[in-house]
């Protein structure tokens, strides 16, 4: 997003926190015009810039119909919801007809045909209403739907290649050189939410909510492309909650956005130019110049994530939704363990809630267990090669997730191993002190050397830079 | 209990601040330029940094600053330090050719004579800096010379061809940001360039502001962590990235006997009318006591089909040779130093697209001006001295 983008969003965010009354519904059209805003143009077929975004509506309208409890469901609290999706759908639609007003996509269909997909999204709501008895194998394939679509999307070229064989099918031709990309705006964060409030469902720890609550959570627009993943019921305490905006907070929200934006549009925007690349890789002549481009990208990648956040609290604040803390100063942390819990915090309790702990669960309440070490090391390898695996398709992003699952690994074992064996003045002032700087350093320069198979796209070229950092090449 | 901070005193006090952070910043116009990392933590650039669009900046590692002369001398070798006693400074003013397009910043013409390791009869030795620019343009040259003469010139020499003086080839976006230095230039020197000075504005209080100046301010602090990369991989230029391109050029020419607007010999006079030739008057003024040698740049001789008819892809015979004839007249009847290159490196040693030399072409070229720069530097013996 650019700086003018964000500071429409920043607009957009007081304009909703200045209403007491009807907020809910305001914030939902708010967020989901955004969503049609923000989702950028496809070369291949420019239909889409129209069709991913209200796809992204559809979708989250079905999951609160298969994971909404009955009485969630009434018509009369729900149908002004309806009533204000359907509507921002048509006004976006409308803006086919001001050719100089272009706010969304050039591209978008005869209202007929959009007027037809949502009644095709509403038909689909009726029949799942009514079929309720299938609503349990619906949601089963409604979570595979959405993994499978998050699998077709992170594959890399899988996406563009499927859009220029569409492309060629429909006899239009795309430059030679050009890049076809399918980017879905969001869809991360929509399916860490979807999913969310899926399995919850599953296992009855859901809150009931209306539509409005529910789809405002989903797409809640200063969160939905980068975070943090909130939970349903922390935010729909705030959404209920009045949103008198104290002094305090217009405060902290401007602290936060001026922050987000120094961190994000100077900081990490001035570190990108000299962060290792596969280029730089191969071209830097010395080891200490590759390190120096590691740090610059280690920090770069920090302060683009955590601006990002740092704004979209910001966001949230001006619309009275405190938002969660998403870093917790993690380079500053003395084990990888601390640094995983307070890096990307929100990912890794999603992770943790989702997958960690049903699959350490279920190893421990096997007939015959495996032994503990195994244990630990089966969940860190997997978990983190899942959250590789959520950044892309790739072996390096395996890689990277596995580097870190054998970190945690190992720490958890030297952790258990060191406990009541450490002398007296590892505890004393001096001593600890100096033990916790050395655990900093160490476990920063672990994640550092971990981003060399972020940053890089192959393994060889990571295999390759790792040497020259080493000094072995 | 902690009093109430109100919000929009905030507000208010960091609009407040930020217009006198501006206007501040428009009128004392600070030198922000001269706060560089090169040449002190960095080693300073072989030649000024330039690249054609943005979207190149961060692969060839290298940002212009022509915008503001303090960065872009500045970031240049030329700027480290006070000037070595046993050093006979050598300067090469010039447009891409003499810059080094298509070459690895090693491999520049300046460059090349340094390798040849040159004497002064009194034992100095004579090292060359590059202060060319890509694309030709005489008055842009004169800008850079009037800069270059702070850094204590011995000898001068500036390497030009039929397009340095094409009155056509103005930079404006070069020009611009020095629009006062260049109307004091031509005030100072007498240069009646009226199709120039009318096109030329002092920037407004605006454009002087932090706000009018984000774009210049934002190149400074991304050139210097080019320069990290520059030292890091000696690399300064997305051409370079790849080793250089050993097609060689087409022997045959078009058959159009057209300069540019120029359709034809008939139009002679028009082509001559718009040489800018009086900036060599200027250039020699500006210079003062420091020699000054205008060299006819060596060009690519086409041999093949068409090559009655045009050297090259830009230049038609009859323009050409008008302007051979022109530029040596106009020197010779001043009595300023006047050499000609025009075809002394074989068609071979020039690369793709035919403007510019190989290394090989580079080497030779160093070798054929040995004995100009010698002369200079030691006017009674005329033979260079080698280490």
């Amino acid at each position: 997003m650019s700086v003018a983008e964000i500071l429409v969003l920043i607009g957009l965010a007081m304009l909703g926190g200045s209403f007491r009354r009807g907020r809910g519904l305001i914030l939902l059209a708010l967020s989901a015009a955004v969503v049609f805003w923000l989702q950028p143009g496809n070369e291949a077929i420019p239909s889409l810039a129209f069709w991913i975004p209200f796809a992204t509506l559809a979708v989250t309208v079905l999951a609160w119909v298969l994971t909404a409890p009955p009485e969630a469901r009434g018509w009369r609290e729900n149908l002004p919801a309806g009533l204000v999706l359907g509507g921002v759908v048509l006004l976006v639609d409308l803006d086919r007809f001001i050719p100089s007003l272009q706010i969304f996509t050039e591209f978008l269909p005869l209202p007929l045909f959009a007027g037809l997909a949502i009644a095709g999204v509403f038909l689909l709501v009726c029949v799942i209403g009514y079929f309720q008895g299938g609503a349990r194998l619906f949601r089963t394939l409604l979570l595979f739907g959405i993994l499978a679509v998050f699998v077709f999307l992170k594959t890399p070229h899988l996406a563009g290649n499927v859009l220029s064989a569409v492309s060629a099918w429909r006899g239009r031709s795309l430059a030679a050189d050009a890049t076809v990309a399918f980017a879905w705006m969001g869809y991360s964060y929509l399916a860490f939410r979807l999913i969310h409030t899926i399995r919850d469902r599953q296992t009855g720890r859901l809150p009931a909510v209306g539509l409005a609550e529910y789809v405002n959570y989903v797409i809640f627009f200063p969160a939905f492309t980068a975070g943090p993943i909130d939970r349903l019921e922390r935010f729909i305490s705030d959404l209920r909650s009045p949103p008198a905006l104290t002094n305090d907070d217009w405060l902290h929200a401007g602290k936060r956005l001026t922050m987000g934006l120094f961190k994000k549009f100077v900081l990490a925007d001035l570190l990108a130019v000299v962060s290792i690349t596969d280029a730089l890789a191969v071209q830097t002549r010395t080891g200490g110049w590759l390190w120096l481009f590691l740090y610059a990208y280690a920090f770069r990648i920090y302060f683009d994530f955590s601006g990002y956040t740092d704004i979209a609290i910001g966001m949230g604040r001006l619309m009275g939704i405190r938002l969660p803390e998403n870093f917790a100063a993690p380079y500053l942390k003395p084990s990888l363990t601390q640094f995983w819990n307070s890096w990307h915090m929100t990912l890794t309790q999603w992770f943790r809630s989702y997958f960690f702990n049903p699959l350490t669960r279920s190893m421990r309440a096997a007939q015959h267990p495996l032994p503990v070490w195994s244990m630990i090391l089966l969940s860190q390898l997997s978990t983190m090669a899942l959250i590789g695996l959520w950044h892309g398709i790739t072996w390096n992003f395996v890689l990277w997730g596995g580097w870190h699952g054998l970190g945690l690994f190992i720490h958890n074992r030297w952790s258990d191993f060191v406990r009541g064996r450490m002398p007296a003045w590892t505890s004393a002032r001096p001593g600890s002190a100096a033990i916790n700087g050395a655990g900093v350093l160490l476990t920063f320069h672990f994640v550092a050397l971990g981003w060399v198979f972020f940053a890089l796209s192959t393994p060889r070229a990571s295999w390759l830079a790792l040497l020259k950092l080493l000094g072995v090449s | 209990m902690r009093a109430s901070v109100n919000p929009w005193r905030v507000l208010i006090k960091a609009i407040v601040l930020f217009a006198i952070a501006n206007i501040a910043f428009a009128v004392s116009s600070p030198a922000v330029g001269r706060i560089t990392l090169y040449n002190r933590l960095l080693p300073g650039r072989l030649r000024f940094p330039y690249e054609q669009q943005p979207a190149f900046y961060g692969v060839g590692y290298n940002a212009p600053l022509f915008e503001d002369f303090d960065a872009m001398f500045g970031s240049h070798v030329i700027a480290n330090g006070e000037k070595p006693a046993d050093e006979f400074r050598l300067i090469l003013l010039g447009d891409s050719a003499t810059w080094g397009g298509h070459l690895p910043a090693d491999e520049n013409l300046a460059e090349q004579i340094n390798r040849l390791a040159l004497q002064t009869c009194g034992g100095r030795r004579i090292r060359a800096y590059n202060l060319a620019f890509p694309w030709p343009f005489s008055f842009r040259d004169l800008l850079i010379l009037d800069e270059a003469m702070k850094y204590q010139p011995d000898e001068v020499l500036w390497l030009v061809t039929l397009s340095t003086f094409d009155r056509q080839n103005i930079e404006m976006e070069f020009l611009r940001p020095h629009a006062d230095r260049a109307l004091r230039l031509m005030d100072r020197y007498d240069l009646d360039l009226p199709w120039l000075a009318r096109r030329l504005d002092s920037p407004s209080f605006w454009d002087r502001t932090i706000v009018g100046q984000r774009a210049r301010l934002n190149k400074i602090v991304r050139a210097q962590l080019y320069g990290l990369l520059w030292s890091a991989t000696g690399i300064d230029f997305h051409v370079t990235r790849t080793p250089v391109n050993p097609q060689p050029v087409s022997p045959d020419v078009p058959r159009s006997v057209a300069y540019f607007d120029v359709a034809s010999s008939q139009e002679l006079s028009r082509l001559l009318d718009a040489l800018t030739l009086n900036d060599i008057a200027a250039a020699v003024q500006i210079a003062g006591e420091v020699p000054f040698i205008v060299v006819n740049e060596p060009i690519f001789v086409a041999t093949g089909k068409n090559s009655g008819l045009r050297y090259n892809n830009n230049y038609p015979r009859w323009a050409y040779d008008a302007y051979r004839a022109a530029i040596a007249e106009y020197t010779s009847a001043r009595g300023y130093e006047f050499r000609d290159f025009w075809n002394t490196i074989p068609p071979n040693e020039f690369l793709n697209p035919s403007l510019h030399r190989s290394p090989a072409g580079e080497r030779r070229f160093a070798e054929l001006l040995a004995p100009v720069i010698a002369q200079a530097a030691c006017p009674l013996e005329p033979q260079p001295q080698s280490r």
